[in-house]
């Protein structure tokens, strides 16, 4: 049941290759691919290679590729495609739009792509403009990115889609003089989902901000402070990755392991404003973090919609009521709980301003935002428990109302401004 | 396989067999002691292991939380898990000024089918909960307390997260028993992945990383030890404590708790990827550390 692999050598006519050494553009969502393009001597041949779940497509696979070479005149070029289902007209608009964006890196700067991603609409903005974008211009280095072509073992056994990140992008940026340790999760691949490989990433960007935690305590003992490095997840997933479940589990135990190890040294910024949300098990690894920042449009829990409705009835919770969805789990209502500490407005910007303003403080006040943790903090979490034993909510609503929220039901109305102007939080 | 009578279920029971004789005092750590109306679905004590203090930490499958309907049948709630972590963070407490090898051990005796899933526990926030249950037991085991999950029965998903995994060393009975360790039962996964359930069953009886059971958990590092006699319990704990212990005191605490279950994953060739992903990292890292290091 493996993957299906393609080969196709294509020679055009009068062919040139790409004026980038390297360029990888996409996200294997769900009818859609990622695509590697790379210089490589091949005797002016463009060599195609294609991973698919798909069979006996090979012929249209075949049309649609040397369509692309030849129509561009490509040689000495290596294509290497991850593709999940798409339908020929997207690959062949994928393809096109990796060439341009390839032609536009000798008149663009970096630093006008990085402009361009800040304006971005963060839930719109993929996992890999996220991790670039939440740090300062330039600055992002990707570790173990899709050039090194580490893919889960475990979805070709399946006959799933593989992709070079395996939906998890990991590196390491600057905030001012600040080393940031940047995991992104991209939920168009299988949701966001943790494997072996995802944890893995999560976990090794960890190890490597306490290595320049330690590093940086030895190098500047007196001036350590405005050197040290922090770790920002951009959360988008529902937890453990079905398809390797057991080593999906096993990663969550070892990233909340990690986060105790980042007390007391490095604070760890959680920021949810992607579609999928940040549920199941990364919901706990959420909840750990030190700071978390949110858009209206982020959710965040443990048990999403769908389950609830099926393990408790429609009459607990009906998952197709939008507005109930949010009222429970978005933004707003998890900064009302103080479950969350910023609402930001939905640029990359608005996040990355926010996390940086953040890092400015000193990190004894950064930890101070923290929701669990220590024995003080359990204490409040549980008196708030018993709140809500005497609230009884059947709607967050009736949580916004007891707080002080008189008009609660048009805090959803408001724009994000008006409502943090607004609201009463716990 | 031969069936045998097992603890699902029976948390209070398996206290019994793992504490020295009638030595369990419930709801109470050292000074500190516990309201019994909150939080029943969990089990907290004092107990005497080999002779010498520990505290237990148990899901009671016969208790409901007459607050919370969703826990019922060993169903972690808000209430118990902040009761959990209350428990742990107490034990850290009375033993603070004392050496590793006197710090009490931490026994989690794991028989829990999930975390509570209702609308009032998203609307609070179930997931502080259980996160901080987490936290709790990662600093014990920081902090030098030796922490041993036994699964005598489910140890299901997020439930086991966040009661079993973070604890240095796992055990587990085995499937003979009826221990259940997974994240979703087979016919869940299919319907969830719309993945072919005849091939996830046939999968499932070789490929450790999706397999359900405590066997296959072994395999991926992810339990230390699998106890095939129920009257071997108590004897492989004190084991696993003493080897904890050992390394604790060598200043090798990173052999025992996730980290120390991700190498074993390698060495038992379950989870041979994860480590040269990491290794990977590092190696990249390296050629640019300079520029984030000294900027």
């Amino acid at each position: 049941m493996a993957l299906n692999e393609l080969k196709f050598v294509i020679k055009a006519d009068n062919p040139k290759t790409i004026n980038t050494e390297y360029y990888h553009f996409g996200v294997v969502g769900s009818g859609d691919m990622e695509v590697i393009m790379e210089k490589k001597e091949l005797d002016g041949n463009a060599e195609v290679k294609i991973v698919t779940p798909v069979r006996g497509f090979d012929k249209i696979w075949e049309l649609v590729v040397t369509k692309f070479v030849k129509e561009n005149q490509l040689g000495d070029v290596f294509i290497d495609i991850n593709d999940n289902n798409a339908t020929p007209v997207i690959v062949h608009m994928r393809l096109r739009q990796a060439l341009s964006e390839i032609n536009k890196l000798a008149t663009v700067s970096q630093k006008d792509i990085w402009d361009n991603m800040q304006e971005k609409d963060f839930v719109e903005a993929t996992a890999r403009e996220r991790a670039i974008g939440l740090v300062d211009e330039g600055t992002f280095t990707e570790l173990a990115g899709p050039k090194d072509r580490i893919s889960s073992p475990h979805l070709p056994v399946l006959g799933e889609a593989i992709g070079y990140d395996d939906g998890c992008v990991t590196g390491v940026g600057l905030i001012g003089k600040k080393p940031v340790f940047v995991i992104s999760q991209e939920g168009r691949f299988i949701g966001g989902a943790v494997g072996e490989v995802h944890g893995a990433k999560m976990v090794g960007a960890f190890k490597l901000a306490l290595k320049a935690y330690e590093d940086i305590m030895n190098e500047y003992p007196d001036s350590y402070e405005e050197r040290r490095p922090a770790v920002v997840i951009s959360f988008e997933t529902g937890g453990v990755r079905l398809h390797e479940s057991n080593a999906g589990l096993l990663a969550h135990a070892e990233v909340m392991d990690q986060i105790q190890d980042c007390r007391g040294k490095i604070p760890v910024f959680g920021v949810i404003g992607s579609k999928v949300g940040c549920f199941g098990g990364m919901g706990f690894v959420a909840a750990a973090t030190d700071v978390i920042i949110m858009n209206e449009q982020g959710r965040l829990g443990l048990t999403g919609p769908e389950v609830i409705e099926q393990e408790m009835g429609k009459d607990e919770f009906d998952a197709s009521d939008k507005g109930l969805i949010y009222r429970t789990t978005g933004g707003k209502h998890k900064y009302i709980m103080k479950d969350c500490n910023f609402l930001v407005e939905d640029k990359v910007e608005d996040f990355r301003e926010k996390v940086q303003e953040v890092l400015k403080q000193p990190f004894e006040e950064i930890e101070k935002y923290r929701r669990i943790g220590s024995l003080k903090l359990i204490e409040e979490q549980a008196e708030l428990v018993e709140l809500a034993v005497d609230v009884n909510p059947g709607d967050a609503r009736d949580m916004w109302k007891h707080i002080g929220n008189e008009t609660a039901d048009e805090l959803p109305e408001l724009t994000v401004e008006e409502f943090l102007k607004a609201v009463k939080i716990r | 396989m031969e069936i045998q009578q097992g603890l699902i279920g029976k948390g209070r029971e398996a206290i019994g067999i793992i504490a020295d004789n009638d030595t369990f005092k419930e709801n109470v750590i050292e000074d500190y002691s516990f309201d019994p109306e909150i939080g029943p679905g969990a089990v907290i004590g004092t107990v005497n292991i080999n002779g010498e203090a520990a505290t237990i930490i148990a899901n009671d499958a016969m208790a409901i939380n007459p607050k919370f309907p969703v826990v019922y049948f060993g169903i972690i709630g808000m209430e118990e898990a902040n009761k959990m972590a209350m428990a742990v963070y107490y034990t850290i407490e009375a033993d603070k000024e004392k050496p590793i090898e006197e710090k009490r051990p931490l026994i989690l005796v794991v028989d829990t089918p999930g975390n509570g899933p209702g609308k009032v526990e998203e609307i609070i926030g179930m997931n502080k909960a259980t996160g901080g249950y987490q936290l709790a037991l990662a600093e014990a085991r920081k902090k030098g307390h030796t922490v041993i999950a036994i699964v005598i029965g489910r140890a299901i998903s997020g439930a086991f997260l966040c009661h079993g995994l973070q604890a240095d060393n796992i055990l587990s009975l085995s499937k003979e028993f009826q221990t259940m360790i997974h994240v979703m039962p087979l016919t869940s996964i299919s319907r969830i992945t719309k993945l072919d359930i005849e091939r996830l069953e046939e999968l499932s009886k070789v490929n450790p990383v999706f397999a359900s059971g405590a066997e296959f958990f072994e395999k991926l590092g992810g339990v230390e030890e699998v106890v095939k006699k129920i009257e071997d319990m108590p004897e492989t704990i004190i084991k696993h404590i003493n080897e904890v212990r050992e390394y604790k005191k060598a200043g090798q605490a990173e052999k025992t708790g996730p980290w120390g279950r991700g190498l074993l994953g390698d060495q038992r060739g379950g989870r041979v990827t994860r480590m040269s992903v990491i290794e990977k990292m590092n190696e990249e890292y390296e050629d640019v550390a300079e520029k984030y290091l000294k900027a």
